[in-house]
């Protein structure tokens, strides 16, 4: 650390710092930088090999920066674009699908007369663009996107998601004899860029069409995953993956899943993220 | 070789005054606390809007089990929310979380209760990580670079506290490093964070680039604030848009270091993130951008927005010292 300047202590500023407070200062600067930006060139979609290795290998680097959550490349996509998903791309590279979309939780709650009531839940609806909505779109978007993966991790995710809302519920008795489904299902919503090849006036005609269509129709949905949850004779919760990333409910022409058949049409989504 | 040593000589005496300036120049702390006041209530609200949904997600019962989380995130973060095993003891940890967070907003024992926000905060970060977006490493970035200067000196309890002990109130007042430092942390970060959602735009996402992207932001059902679709038949505005988005974060994260493009920057990305908000109805994420592009408001210009009168009103008048232009 070469020499400085250092301005003379006056009445009207608080004492300045010594040279080693200085050098230390700085060295902890360096440091903290070099950690930093590491993580975020790591967490990009091309990092190098340089970047992985020192991400990788650098004692204290990543155990710092998930300690000050800054282990992220701070890209904050507004469109939930996702760099690292090649499925997000349609064959012919035009056409984009966002991962996080909106997502409706619609569960089949057995009641204690042997009948079912079909609720979305939360049954109290959160407002719009709060925070509890978007944290629990990012929570289910997860589970989704892992189910799409073939990930294991989405049916744990499931089972506890299934056993809060047989919590809430309380269906836990009325499971001993039928069990409870959950459906997680993403909402789908076709692209609505105005089609050069189409006059003005059939574009306008096709949105109309499409912000026509209500959003809980069951022809808008397409099942993702579904869980089977009961309780036990000892009152203890058991849950069962019924199916996963299932197409059936999706309509004609509808976007699948990302391994899936590629959609006529690409979907559009609502964001996950904050 | 002589010229070529001198040269080196220069320059390395030349940076490390410039090294010395940017980082340890004394600076007044009435920009910090003003990003103290702003970060502490975002904070609060996000800490805050668990306390709907505690059980639901941090009981006994809860939906982020340490375990699954564990597995799913991938990584083990510390929280002290994960040694809450039953209802009451999640309730306490959020309780007191909310009133350390509170304490700082308002200035209360500031340097203790800045890193028991950051702590607070991080422990329901780190709980939730899988739930967590974009404003919250923002805000935890902020809560972590106001731990380090005096963000309590003015425009808070503690400056109303000090009043009886005037000698003590004029050395909290005084301009200093730390103040530096800290509103110098949050100023390179946030201007890296700009230029890596720049990068983003342009890293061969092709919506941004082909002036679509806020169509898409439009189109989406229940996120936009205000219904836009009346843009369709407006195509050159939504590419207009979506470019002037993308430039935005360029220039912001290049230019907010010039001093005359620094007013109008920030004038513009008030609008800018007014909009985005509608937009994508990420109102706490666009408020903390926002809050963040505040440190680069210098205390002049504080004192000029509000006037002096005004502010010396509520809670702490302004030091008379001279202030060092940042």
């Amino acid at each position: 650390m070469p020499p400085a300047q250092r301005p003379p202590p006056t009445p009207h500023t608080a004492p300045p710092p010594s040279e080693g407070t200085r050098g230390l200062i700085t060295f902890l600067l360096f440091i903290h930088f070099f950690f930093l930006l590491v993580g975020i060139k790591a967490h990009t979609g091309s990092p190098s090999a340089l970047d992985q290795d020192l991400a990788n290998k650098v004692p204290g680097l990543n155990p710092y920066l998930d300690l000050l959550a800054m282990n992220t490349d701070y890209m904050f996509d507004l469109t939930d674009y996702d760099i690292n998903n090649p499925n997000q791309f349609s064959d012919d590279g035009t056409q984009f699908r966002p991962v996080a979309t909106d997502f409706v939780v619609e569960v089949d709650v057995p009641q204690a007369d042997g009948s079912i009531q079909t609720i979305n839940w939360p049954v109290h609806p959160y407002a719009k663009a709060s925070i509890g909505r978007i944290r629990l779109n990012r929570l289910i978007s997860q589970l989704v996107v892992q189910s799409e993966l073939d990930n294991e991790n989405a049916e744990k995710l499931a089972f506890v998601v299934a056993k809060r809302i047989m919590a809430e519920t309380q269906c836990g008795e009325a499971s001993k004899r039928q069990p409870m489904t959950v459906r997680f299902r993403r909402r789908l919503l076709q692209i609505l860029l105005p089609d050069p090849t189409l006059t003005p006036e059939e574009n306008k005609r096709i949105l109309a069409e499409e912000y026509a269509r209500d959003p809980l129709s069951p022809d808008y949905l397409q099942t993702s995953f579904e869980v089977l949850a009961f309780l036990t004779a000892d009152n203890e919760f058991q849950a069962t993956t019924k199916k996963a990333a299932s197409n059936t409910a999706a309509p004609a022409g509808a976007p699948t899943s990302p391994t899936g058949p590629k959609p006529t049409a690409t979907p559009s989504g609502t964001g996950a993220s904050s | 070789v002589s010229g070529s040593t001198g040269y080196i000589s220069r320059a390395s005496a030349r940076f490390a005054a410039a090294w010395n300036e940017f980082w340890f120049a004394p600076s007044d702390p009435l920009p910090l606390a003003v990003l103290r006041i702003g970060v502490g209530l975002l904070a609060t609200y996000i800490v805050g809007s668990y306390g709907f949904e505690l059980l639901r997600y941090f009981g006994p019962n809860g939906m982020l089990p340490v375990e699954t989380i564990k597995d799913v995130s991938g990584t083990t973060r510390f929280s002290f929310l994960d040694y809450a095993s039953d209802a009451a003891s999640v309730y306490v940890v959020f309780g007191v979380s909310m009133a350390v967070l509170l304490a700082f907003t308002a200035g209360l024992w500031t340097r203790v209760t800045s890193i028991l926000s950051l702590v607070a905060y991080l422990t329901f970060f780190h709980r939730a990580l899988i739930l967590t977006g974009w404003v919250e490493p923002v805000v935890a970035m902020l809560l972590l670079y106001l731990c380090v200067g005096p963000s309590g000196a003015v425009l808070s309890v503690d400056a109303w506290l000090r009043k009886k002990n005037p000698d003590a109130d004029r050395k909290a007042r005084l301009p200093s490093y730390q103040a530096t430092l800290s509103l110098r942390l949050i100023q390179v970060h946030t201007a890296i964070i700009y230029f890596m959602m720049f990068s983003g735009k342009s890293h061969g996402n092709f919506v941004w680039w082909n002036g679509n992207a806020v169509w898409w932001l439009i189109a989406r059902p229940g996120a936009t604030l205000i219904d836009l679709r009346w843009l369709y038949d407006w195509p050159y505005v939504i590419n207009f848009w979506t470019t002037a988005i993308v430039f935005f974060e360029l220039a912001f994260s290049l230019l907010i270091w010039n001093r005359t493009a620094r007013p109008l920057l920030i004038v513009v990305s008030a609008v800018m993130w007014t909009l985005t908000a509608l937009l994508t109805g990420l109102v706490p994420f666009c408020t903390a951008m926002f809050v963040a592009g505040l440190a680069f408001v210098s205390a002049e210009q504080w004192r000029s927005l509000f006037g002096k009168d005004g502010v010396a009103a509520g809670s702490a008048s302004w030091p008379a010292v001279p202030v060092v232009e940042r």
